[in-house]
């Protein structure tokens, strides 16, 4: 593709951004993403898994943009808690706290939310347009992998989600592979060969397999809210006074260049580690927003550069969390494995294809995002400065709400036939991940191996039948080398764990 | 209950396993290497303490790659939130920052249930009385329920249930499903 190429279809996403209804999709996102991520105990993988049934009768890009939006309002809206009562909405604005909410015990709760917007939004427009201008580069990337490659790539992000995440390394592949297991249920799409359909045993079959939509909702929408029942404390008692002004935040942020660019930027690089997230890279551009200030004394008393650390880290992790994504079909997070499960619901496949055919709806996606943090500017310059309320909803009223909107959405997830085994899908593996939760399970590995399993399954058939059915594809450097690459990647993860504590002991004694 | 979880993964897994040998070789081969990689996994955490050291390690907690970063910033946040941050028991429920909180107990008057506890069977009841009257109208019957047993105030109840409605209605315009008549009662003539 040439640059005049890549241009032109750069302003057709412009104009397929601004028609009617996208426009009006991507303002409705991220109103509910706001809210979402405002309310107590909610974020943005539980906004977006209980939106995705909803998306159903609208196009693709309409339906993924809207997905996308309310990811993006979230990640804002989790910070409004943060400053106002000490309660981060998400987990990834739980840095915010530590200046956000002193700024508004000191009287300057205005000027900390609009600083929270501003940095937000700035951050997010300038890492998103770095996404747009890697993507050239990202195309040939991406076309250098074929079916083996994209197997292995499944089983990479797995074992790189197990290991960064802190908790048991065979937890987290055991939840993986568990999910993997039961996309296994039901009719092959290359064999039309049924498994696991229990014909005799039910009144039904499950040709279909399980809706791993409905797997979405249970592990993002009832796990959640099983567990939020059990929690005191999902409502902050106090009442913030809204005091000071908008315009220093402003101004406050256009002063730290340095911070917001440094921070943006940290939040992309790591969110495109999958498994690393939002929480991770807000405190650790939180923290080095410490180390190169001339007073770290006073991060945590209500410094302002602190606050626009964490939140433009926070926004910057959106554009990095989508390289993986679209690029590899491995999300970076939560939120981006439920947007993942929205691009293949509606026939949408990461890979190759979201930069050739589908470069249309990619480079919509990205502007969609570019106009969402526009909004997120207004919206949080001149409305959340006049409406906290919002955070101090009590969970006990959100609770049955939620269960509502995520029965009634499996309800309506595929025809009358599946309409009620998706409904005790959602219940039982809403207990299921209550569970895994409690004992520390990666829930994030368990909905990559639900969502990967029909790609990775196809991939896996497809190496097989190009080497007559030998495993030795993948390890084969000289014809292989991306594979045997990948591989030994693998194995260095797995077993890395393992030799780690004898390689420190042999360099000590050396 | 984690040993419950993991004899779920394993007796789920064991079964496909051997089911996978009724299929052909193209259909059976990743249902295999799943179910077989799972029975690994669910077999080494669940005899975890028979495990020599440094296979022990790595079943039962292992660091992750941004800890440092992490536990050292988590530090000044359980110093602003009064909470710990304990690293948790192989064997015990996970208690990090995110789980740390005081436990919420429902009181039935005559039974005092765990919050968790609570919604599982309420949410329950909601599929099965959604079943039999459709979920149109279930859905505000197990909001005010839910509500009801919580104590809450009576305008909350009323206009939370009649919020649950309307939620479930706009359900039924957007997607087209039919949620207004279950196998006893079928009340979508008055719509």
């Amino acid at each position: 593709m040439t640059f005049a190429e890549g241009l032109g279809i750069f302003f057709e996403a412009v104009t397929i951004a601004f028609s009617w209804p996208t426009i009006g999709w991507i303002v409705v996102g991220i109103l509910v993403g706001i809210v979402i991520g405002a309310l107590p105990g909610l974020g943005p993988s539980l906004g977006m898994a209980i939106m995705l049934p909803l998306t159903l009768p609208l196009e693709p890009v309409n339906a993924i943009i809207l997905l996308v939006s309310v990811y993006s309002g979230a990640m804002y809206g989790g910070a409004i808690a943060a400053i106002l009562m000490n309660a981060p909405g998400t987990s990834a604005a739980a840095a915010t706290t530590f200046d956000g909410y002193p700024m508004s015990r000191r009287g300057e709760a205005l000027k900390a939310l609009s600083i929270s917007a501003t940095a937000s939004s700035i951050a997010g427009f300038f890492t998103v347009i770095t996404l747009i201008l890697l993507s050239p580069v990202l195309i040939e990337v991406v076309l250098a992998f074929q079916s083996p490659e994209y197997f292995l790539i499944a089983l990479l992000g797995l074992a790189m989600i197990t290991v960064i995440s802190k908790g048991s390394m065979v937890k987290g592949l055991t939840a993986g592979m568990f999910g993997l297991m039961i996309t296994t249920i039901g009719t092959t799409s290359f064999a039309v060969a049924p498994r696991y359909t229990f014909q005799d045993q039910l009144g039904f079959t499950l040709n279909d397999g399980i809706s791993f939509v409905a797997v979405l909702i249970g592990l993002f929408a009832i796990a959640e809210m099983f567990k939020l029942a059990g929690e005191k404390g999902g409502i902050s008692r106090g009442k913030t006074i809204m005091t000071g002004s908008v315009v220093p935040g402003i101004k406050s942020v256009l002063s730290h260049p340095v911070t917001l660019i440094k921070s943006g930027y940290i939040g992309m690089l790591i969110g495109a580690i999958p498994g690393a997230g939002s929480t991770v890279s807000t405190f650790v551009a939180y923290g080095e927003s410490v180390r190169a200030s001339d007073d770290p004394e006073s991060f945590g008393k209500g410094n302002e550069v602190g606050l626009i650390a964490a939140e433009s880290s926070n926004n910057g992790t959106i554009g990095g969390s989508l390289i993986p994504t679209l690029s590899f079909g491995i999300p970076g997070s939560a939120a981006t494995a439920v947007l993942l499960g929205g691009l293949i619901m509606h026939g949408l496949r990461p890979g190759p294809t979201m930069f050739s055919e589908q470069l249309v709806t990619t480079y919509s996606l990205f502007v969609a995002l570019l106009v969402g943090n526009v909004i997120i500017l207004f919206v949080g310059l001149f409305v959340i400065t006049r409406t906290s309320i919002i955070t101090r909803v009590d969970t006990e009223y959100i609770i049955p709400i939620i269960i509502v909107l995520a029965l009634v959405g499996a309800y309506g997830l595929r025809g009358p036939s599946q309409t009620w085994l998706d409904i005790w899908t959602v219940l039982l593996l809403g207990g299921i991940g209550y569970y895994m939760k409690m004992y520390n399970y990666s829930i994030i590995a368990f909905v990559l191996g639900v969502v990967l399993g029909g790609i990775a399954e196809t991939n896996l058939d497809r190496s097989l039948q190009l080497s007559g059915g030998s495993w030795s594809i993948f390890v084969d450097p000289l014809n292989q080398p991306l594979s045997f690459v990948l591989v030994v990647l693998i194995a260095f993860l797995l077993v890395g764990p393992i030799i780690k504590p004898y390689l420190t002991k042999a360099l000590a004694n050396r | 209950m984690e040993h419950g979880l993991l004899v779920m993964f394993l007796g789920v897994a064991v079964y496909m396993f051997i089911e996978s040998y009724t299929f052909g070789e193209r259909a059976a081969a990743f249902p295999r290497f799943t179910a077989g990689a799972t029975i690994v996994g669910a077999l080494l955490l669940l005899f975890r303490s028979y495990l020599p050291g440094p296979v022990q390690k790595l079943v039962v907690e292992s660091d992750g790659a941004f800890d440092d970063v992490a536990d050292e910033e988590l530090v000044e946040s359980d110093d602003a939130t009064g909470e710990t941050d304990a690293e948790p028991e192989p064997d015990e429920p996970a208690a990090d920052a995110e789980t740390a909180t005081e436990t919420r107990y429902v009181d039935l008057k005559w039974l005092t249930m765990h919050g968790s506890q609570f919604t599982a069977i309420i949410s329950l009841l909601f599929v099965v009385v959604s079943y039999l009257i459709g979920m149109l109208w279930a859905a505000p019957l197990f909001v005010a329920t839910y509500l009801g047993v919580l104590r809450r105030p009576w305008y909350t109840v009323v206009g939370l249930s009649v919020i649950a409605f309307l939620l479930a209605y706009s359900f039924v315009l957007v997607l087209g499903i039919g949620i207004d008549g279950g196998v006893v009662l079928d009340l979508g003539r008055f719509l």
